[in-house]
C-alpha cells in the first residue's frame, strides 16, 4: 500500500475495494494450496501403505530363497515386480531373483533382471550397483565389449575399486593383458580394500602381468 | 503502539494472517519453529546433525564393549583414543547416511514384521517360550525404554537389515568368477631354488674408514642421545597416608555398632495377614472406615484374623487365604502400610490403617529378623574406611601446605619435606620418551621439561596425578640432547654397512648365477659353485605347505608365485633378497593350473564364501558411494576435547 491514506474510513474503504475484486481469487488460491498439501500428504501416505505392504512379500521372498525353494521365491517376487514396481523392495527383489538366476546357470534371466533395475532402480545406488553386476555377467556372456560399455570411463564414486576390478576382467578377456594390469593395479591402490579381494586381484594381477611379459 | 494492532485486529486482513498461521502450524507442527539452539556438534551430515552428547554416548558404548571383550587385558593405553573416536565418528556419519537413505527410498516395514520380532526377543518372552505383554512392560519399564520409540527402533533396524542384507546377499557370482579363483588358487608351481647367506660374503668386504666416516655423518640422527634429566620430588600419596595410620579394635567396635545399618546381610521379614476394605470413591471413606472398625472389634471379641478376613476382607488375592500376604520386607508396601506392619509385636492386632486401597487391619504372624556381617567378618574393612577417612583430613592438610611452601620457596625442596615431615625423593635419568613409571606420566613429563623447571631450576607447580596423589618436583640434575661420538659407535656403523655390502655382493653372485642357469648349466652344479644346495621342490601350491606337503618356506613361496608365467616352456629364473640374511635364486618351469569343478560341495561353499566377500565390499561400496555425495563437516576439534 504505497499511497497515503487520509482516515481509517478511507483505509477500509480500500481494503473491501481490493477485496471485492480480488477475493475470489485469494480463496481459489488458498483452496489450490490447501488442495495440493493435502494431496501431497495422501500420496507420501500411500506410498508408505505400498512399501509397508511389498515390505511383507518381501519378506516371504527373502525367506523363501534362505531356504532354498527358489520357485516360491520367484512367484512371490513377481507379484512384487508387477504390483509394486515403485517401492525399494522391487529393486532389492530384482536383485535377489538375479542371483538365483546365475547360480542356477541361467544368466539371460539374470541379465533382464539386473537391467530392470539399471532402468527402474530406486536409486542412483542402485542402477550403479546393478551395472556392476550386470558387467559380470555379461562377461559369463562372453560379451566382453558389452561389459565394458555398462562399466563406462567416468570416475564412479565409492564403487571406483570394485569397477576396475572387473574391466580388469574384461580387459583379460579380450587378451589386453596391459590395460587388465592397469585396472588390477588401480584396484589394489585402494587402502580399504578387503583382504579376500585383494588377495584375488593379485593372484589376477600375476597372470596377466606374465602374459604382458612384465614382472608383477 | 499495542492499541493501535488491537484495534484494527477486527478487520479482515488480520484474521487472514491469523488463519494462515494457524493452518501453518496445523500442517507442520510447533516443532520446526523449537528445535536447535545451542547444543554441541560433532558433525553435520546433509543437514543432519550429530551431537556431541550422542556421540560421548557412542564411545563410551564402544570402550565399555572393548572393556568387556577383552576383560583383564584391557589397558586404555592401549588404544590410540583419537583413532578410536574418528572410528567412532565415521561409524556416526554412515549410520546418519543410512538412515537418510532409507527415509530418501521409502523404506517402510509393515507392523506385522515389527511385532513379530519383537515377539521373538527372549527377554521379552514368558518361562513357557511365548511372548508375555506383562514382561515386554515390566523390561520396557526397568529399562527405562519408551516402548514407542523402541517400536521404532526396531522398524528401523529391519529397514536397514533389508537393505543391507539386500545388497549382500543378492551379490553376483557366475560360474566364470568362480572358475577363476579356483583355478588360480589350487595352481601349482613346479620350482628349484638355492639360498644365498649375506653372510658369506661379510669376510669379502672391505671398508675404508671415510666411508664409515661419510655413513657415520649422513646417519647422525640414529646416534642422538635424547635430553635427560633427573628429578627430586615431593609425593604425596594417600593410600600411603591411610596405611600408616593406626586405629584401635575399640574405634572399630564403636564404629560397628552405630553404623550397623551398612552391614545389613538381609532385611527383617514379616509374615503379615490384612484386611482391606477398599476405598473406591472419597465419598466412602467414612462408611468405610465404621465397616472396618467393626471387623477390628469382632477380632478383638475372640474372632480370628484369619477368618474374619476369609469372610469380609476385599482383597481377592488374599481373602480365601485368610488375609495372608507371606513375608515381606520393608519397604516393599504402602508407606502407612509398611510403618504400621514393622512396629506392630508378633500376634498384636493393628489398625485401621488409611493407604490409597482403602482401610486395612493388620496381624503379624511371624517375625525373621535382620541379619548383620559380623564384627569378625568387618574388621577389616572398616578398618580401611576409618585409615582412609583420617587420612583425608592428613591429606588436605599436607597438599595445601605443600601448595604454600613450594611456592614461597621457589628453587629448593628440602626445607619444605624437612617442614612437612616427608621423604624427598630422587628419581632415575628420564627422557620424554623413556620414563619408568610412575614418571611416566605425561603431567610429570611436560613439568619436568618445561623451561621454568629445566632451565630457571623452580620447582614445578602442584601436581594432580589422580585425585589421591599429588606431587611438586624440581630437576636435580640435566644432561642436554647430544650425538654420541663416531669412536663410540664405530663398531655399529661397521657392521651395518658390512651387512649392507655384503648383500651387495651376494646379489651380483645371484645374478651371475641365473645368467649362468639362463644357458642351460644344469642347476645342481650352478648351486654347488657358491658352495650350497640346489633345491628341486618340485609342485608348490599357493595355499602353503600344510596344504601340500612341500616344505618351502613363505618367502621364497611369495618369490615363486610372482614369477610371470614362463611362455615357449623355457624356465624363468630370478634372484630376490627373502629377507636381510638371504638371497633367494629360484627357478620355475612349469604351471600347473588347479583343477576346477563347479558341481561339488565345495563349489557350492566356496560360491557361498566369495558372495559373502563380494556383498560386503559392495554394500561398503555404495554407502561410500552416499559419503562422496553428501555434504559432511566435521568438527574434529568437538571430538577430540577431552569431555570424557
Amino acid at each position: 500500500m504505497a499511497e497515503p491514506y487520509q482516515t481509517e474510513e478511507e483505509q477500509v474503504q480500500a481494503i473491501k475495494d481490493w477485496w471485492k475484486e480480488n477475493g475470489k481469487a485469494v480463496i481459489a488460491g488458498l483452496l489450490i494450496g490447501l488442495g495440493a498439501i493435502g494431496g501431497w500428504r495422501w500420496w507420501v501416505d500411500h506410498q508408505k501403505t505400498r512399501s509397508e505392504q511389498a515390505s511383507l512379500i518381501y519378506a516371504q521372498v527373502i525367506d523363501a530363497a534362505a531356504r532354498g525353494a527358489v520357485d516360491e521365491a520367484t512367484r512371490d517376487g513377481q507379484q512384487i515386480l508387477e504390483q509394486y514396481a515403485g517401492t525399494p523392495y522391487a529393486t532389492l527383489t530384482a536383485l535377489l531373483l538375479a542371483r538365483s538366476a546365475v547360480e542356477k546357470g541361467d544368466v539371460a534371466t539374470a541379465a533382464v533382471r539386473l537391467q530392470w533395475v539399471i532402468d527402474n532402480g530406486i536409486d542412483d545406488g542402485f542402477r550403479t550397483l546393478a551395472r556392476l553386476r550386470l558387467a559380470r555377467v555379461r562377461l559369463q556372456q562372453g560379451q566382453p565389449e558389452a561389459a565394458l560399455s555398462l562399466l563406462g570411463k567416468g570416475p564412479e564414486p565409492g564403487f571406483a575399486t570394485l569397477f576396475s576390478e572387473v574391466r580388469g576382467d574384461a580387459y583379460r578377456a579380450q587378451d589386453k593383458p596391459a590395460l587388465a594390469a592397469a585396472e588390477y593395479r588401480k584396484a589394489l591402490l585402494d587402502g580399504k580394500l578387503n583382504g579376500e579381494l585383494r588377495r584375488q586381484i593379485e593372484m589376477k594381477l600375476n597372470e596377466v602381468a606374465a602374459a604382458a611379459g612384465e614382472a608383477a | 503502539m499495542l492499541q493501535a494492532i488491537r484495534d484494527r485486529a477486527q478487520g479482515l486482513i488480520v484474521w487472514i494472517i491469523v488463519g494462515l498461521i494457524i493452518i501453518t502450524f496445523a500442517l507442520f507442527g510447533l516443532s520446526s519453529y523449537l528445535g536447535g539452539g545451542g547444543k554441541a556438534v560433532v558433525a553435520t551430515v546433509n543437514g543432519t546433525e550429530i551431537s556431541q552428547a550422542e556421540f560421548l554416548h557412542e564411545y563410551q558404548n564402544m570402550r565399555e564393549r572393548l572393556q568387556q571383550m577383552l576383560g583383564e587385558n584391557y589397558r586404555p593405553e592401549l588404544f590410540d583414543e583419537s583413532r578410536m573416536k574418528q572410528q567412532v565418528l565415521e561409524s556416526l556419519i554412515r549410520r546418519v547416511l543410512i538412515d537418510q537413505a532409507l527415509a530418501d527410498d521409502n523404506f517402510h516395514v509393515a507392523f506385522e514384521r515389527v511385532a513379530k520380532t519383537i515377539h521373538g526377543i527372549s527377554a521379552f518372552q514368558g518361562p513357557d517360550g511365548k511372548f508375555s505383554a506383562e514382561r515386554y512392560k515390566q523390561v520396557m519399564r526397568v529399562q527405562g525404554m519408551d516402548p514407542d520409540r523402541f517400536v521404532l527402533q526396531v522398524a528401523r533396524d529391519i529397514a536397514q537389515q533389508d537393505l543391507q542384507g539386500g545388497i549382500q546377499d543378492s551379490a553376483v557370482v557366475t560360474d566364470g568368477q568362480l572358475r577363476d579363483v579356483l583355478r588360480l588358487e589350487g595352481q601349482q608351481r613346479e620350482a628349484g631354488y638355492f639360498l644365498l647367506p649375506v653372510a658369506r660374503y661379510q669376510n669379502k668386504v672391505k671398508l675404508d674408514e671415510q666411508t664409515v666416516a661419510d655413513w657415520y655423518e649422513k646417519n647422525k640422527q640414529r646416534f642422538q642421545i635424547p635430553e635427560a634429566v633427573k628429578l627430586q620430588y615431593i609425593e604425596i600419596d594417600l593410600e600411603t597416608l591411610a596405611k600408616n595410620i593406626q586405629i584401635s579394635d575399640e574405634e572399630i567396635q564403636a564404629h560397628y555398632k552405630q553404623y550397623r545399618e551398612n552391614y545389613l546381610l538381609e532385611p527383617e521379614r514379616r509374615r503379615v495377614r490384612h484386611i482391606l476394605i477398599t476405598v473406591k470413591d472419597p465419598a466412602e471413606d467414612a462408611k468405610a472406615r465404621k465397616t472396618i472398625e467393626a471387623l477390628a472389634r469382632r477380632i478383638r471379641n475372640g474372632e480370628s484374623f484369619a477368618e474374619v478376613a476369609r469372610a469380609a476382607s476385599q482383597d481377592p488375592l488374599t481373602a480365601e487365604k485368610g488375609g495372608d500376604l507371606g513375608y515381606i520386607t520393608p519397604g516393599s508396601m504402602d508407606p502407612a502400610f509398611d510403618k504400621l506392619a514393622f512396629s506392630l509385636k508378633k500376634g498384636e492386632l493393628g489398625g485401621p490403617v488409611r493407604t490409597r486401597f482403602g482401610y486395612h487391619l493388620i496381624e503379624v504372624e511371624d517375625i525373621k529378623p535382620a541379619r548383620y556381617r559380623s564384627l569378625k567378618e568387618v574388621r577389616e574393612q572398616i578398618r580401611k574406611e576409618l585409615q582412609m577417612q583420617q587420612a583425608e583430613q592428613r591429606f588436605n592438610d599436607l597438599v595445601s601446605r605443600l601448595n604454600d611452601l613450594s611456592f614461597e620457596i621457589p628453587d629448593t625442596l628440602e626445607p619444605v619435606a624437612e617442614e612437612l615431615g616427608v621423604p624427598l625423593e630422587e628419581g632415575p635419568w628420564i627422557t620424554r620418551a623413556h620414563a619408568p613409571p610412575p614418571f611416566d606420566n605425561p603431567r610429570i613429563l611436560s613439568a619436568a621439561f618445561s623451561d621454568e623447571v629445566l632451565h630457571e631450576g623452580r620447582n614445578s607447580e602442584l601436581l594432580e596425578l589422580s585425585d589421591t596423589r599429588v606431587m611438586v618436583l624440581r630437576v636435580a640434575d640435566h644432561r642436554p640432547a647430544s650425538v654420541r661420538p663416531l669412536k663410540e659407535v664405530r663398531d655399529q656403523v661397521v657392521a651395518v654397512l658390512k651387512a649392507e655390502k655384503a648383500r651387495e655382493l651376494a646379489l651380483k653372485d645371484a645374478e651371475a648365477a641365473i645368467v649362468a642357469l639362463e644357458a642351460g648349466t644344469p642347476p645342481e652344479a650352478v648351486a654347488k659353485q657358491y658352495e650350497q644346495r640346489w633345491v628341486a621342490a618340485g609342485l608348490v601350491g599357493r595355499q602353503g605347505a600344510k596344504a601340500n606337503k612341500d616344505t618351502v618356506e613363505p618367502a621364497v613361496r611369495k618369490a615363486l608365485f610372482d614369477i610371470p608365467r614362463p611362455h615357449d616352456g623355457k624356465p624363468v629364473f630370478i634372484n630376490t633378497l627373502i629377507d636381510s640374511q638371504r638371497v633367494a635364486v629360484v627357478g620355475l618351469f612349469r604351471v600347473v593350473d588347479g583343477e576346477v569343478d563347479l558341481k561339488g560341495a565345495q563349489a557350492k561353499a566356496r560360491r557361498q564364501a566369495l558372495r559373502r566377500v563380494l556383498g560386503a565390499s559392495e554394500f561398503n561400496a555404495w554407502v561410500d558411494r552416499l559419503e562422496s555425495e553428501a555434504d559432511i563437516t566435521r568438527h574434529l576439534e568437538l571430538v577430540n576435547s577431552d569431555a570424557l
